[in-house]
């Protein structure tokens, strides 16, 4: 009886992560270099394991899910859990893949590689205004002034610009 | 490069998950939680039973009349200490359990509630290292109790203090290790985050 509680709880989850899984692998991918982003996502998709039963649908769960994420990505460090699986090389080719038939994968590559240059909560700002979210709630979320908010953004939008561009110049 | 390029990138289908790898990567998940949480079931449950069991022994040992709690009392402080240490573990980990977390406020007071919580882990281990004699004390009692009423030989009792010390030293290298490796490091990255919201 247990253990069929425990897969109703597991089954539960999965369909509440399921639409939040591809906001958690652009994260990993932002955050972490290739080998560690299967990590980083595992610890992602943990907080937010951990912090589902506290979550009151006073917020969407789309910006619950951003918060928590970002917080962890935000705090994890690299080579903390030593958990290279096997599905990494798999991973790895089904994104390579994907990546590789499309005309944007290149330029979403390089994209993701300049986000890892910036200072840790730039890259958290960039993402979630790349995600969509209104100034207001990126504001909230990371405790600034919209002002500010906005202020960062549009340096930040500049650097990466520049960082793009660099990169397909091979500077 | 204009940034609007960089967007419809961002938009595109190419930095969208396709429906096989998505299942892929929720079935890893899935997998990588169900071992986590095993793994921290059996880190509670490990010291538990063994507690357990001491425990069993030492009640069946003084119902039958083969230890003299009023002579050999030093062994069941050890034993309280013991439980006293796992009990506050627990308390605290229920306590924490309700406490704000990071899904609640700004990410940057999560920061600094993380930062705070890293100075309290901080002073913790610090009050472990001051507390060592209050463990070692019933410890050496204990041996020399058992040596008094004849249980142990004074090879025997040489031996459990080298044990016992060899126990100690590794739990205070191992802490040692977490402050330095782990903890201070952590709390440079904090503060390195926080001096970013300035």
């Amino acid at each position: 009886m247990g253990r069929d509680i425990a897969r109703d709880v597991d089954r539960d989850f999965a369909d509440w992560l399921a639409p939040h899984l591809p906001m958690l692998h652009r994260t990993a991918r932002a955050f972490a270099e290739p080998a560690d982003q299967h990590d980083l996502l595992q610890e992602m998709s943990l907080a937010l394991w951990k912090a589902r039963p506290r979550f009151r649908a006073e917020s969407a769960a789309s910006t619950f899910a951003h918060r928590v994420a970002h917080n962890a990505a935000l705090t994890w460090r690299r080579g903390e859990a030593r958990r290279r699986t096997r599905g990494v090389a798999i991973e790895a080719e089904l994104l390579t893949r994907e990546a590789g038939t499309d005309p944007q994968g290149a330029l979403l590559e390089t994209l993701y590689a300049a986000i890892r240059r910036l200072p840790p909560i730039e890259r958290s700002l960039i993402l979630l205004s790349l995600d969509g979210l209104p100034y207001a709630e990126i504001a909230r979320l990371h405790g600034l002034s919209e002002t500010n908010v906005g202020a960062r953004l549009t340096r930040i939008r500049q650097r990466v610009a520049s960082l793009v561009e660099e990169a397909d110049h091979g500077v | 490069m204009e940034f609007d390029r960089l967007e419809a990138a961002w938009r595109s289908p190419a930095n969208t998950l396709d429906a096989r790898a998505q299942a892929y990567l929720m079935e890893e998940v899935m997998k990588s939680l169900k071992a986590r949480r095993r793994g921290e079931i059996l880190l509670f449950a490990i010291p538990m039973i063994a507690m357990s069991i001491f425990t069993a022994i030492a009640v069946r040992a003084i119902a039958q009349g083969r230890l003299d709690p009023a002579r050999e009392w030093g062994a069941l402080v050890m034993l309280g200490v013991c439980w006293l240490v796992l009990g506050a573990i627990l308390v605290a980990g229920v306590l924490l359990r309700h406490r704000r977390s990071q899904d609640q406020g700004s990410m940057r007071d999560t920061l600094a509630a993380m930062l705070s919580a890293n100075r309290r882990a901080r002073t913790n281990m610090k009050v472990f290292l001051v507390m060592l004699p209050v463990f070692l004390v019933p410890m050496l009692f204990s041996i020399t109790q058992l040596h008094q009423v004849g249980k142990a030989t004074e090879r025997d009792a040489w031996q459990m203090l080298l044990v016992f010390g060899l126990a100690l030293g590794a739990s205070v290298t191992w802490n040692t290790a977490r402050y330095f490796g782990v903890m201070k490091p952590e709390q440079r990255r904090l503060e390195a985050l926080l001096k970013e919201y300035e």
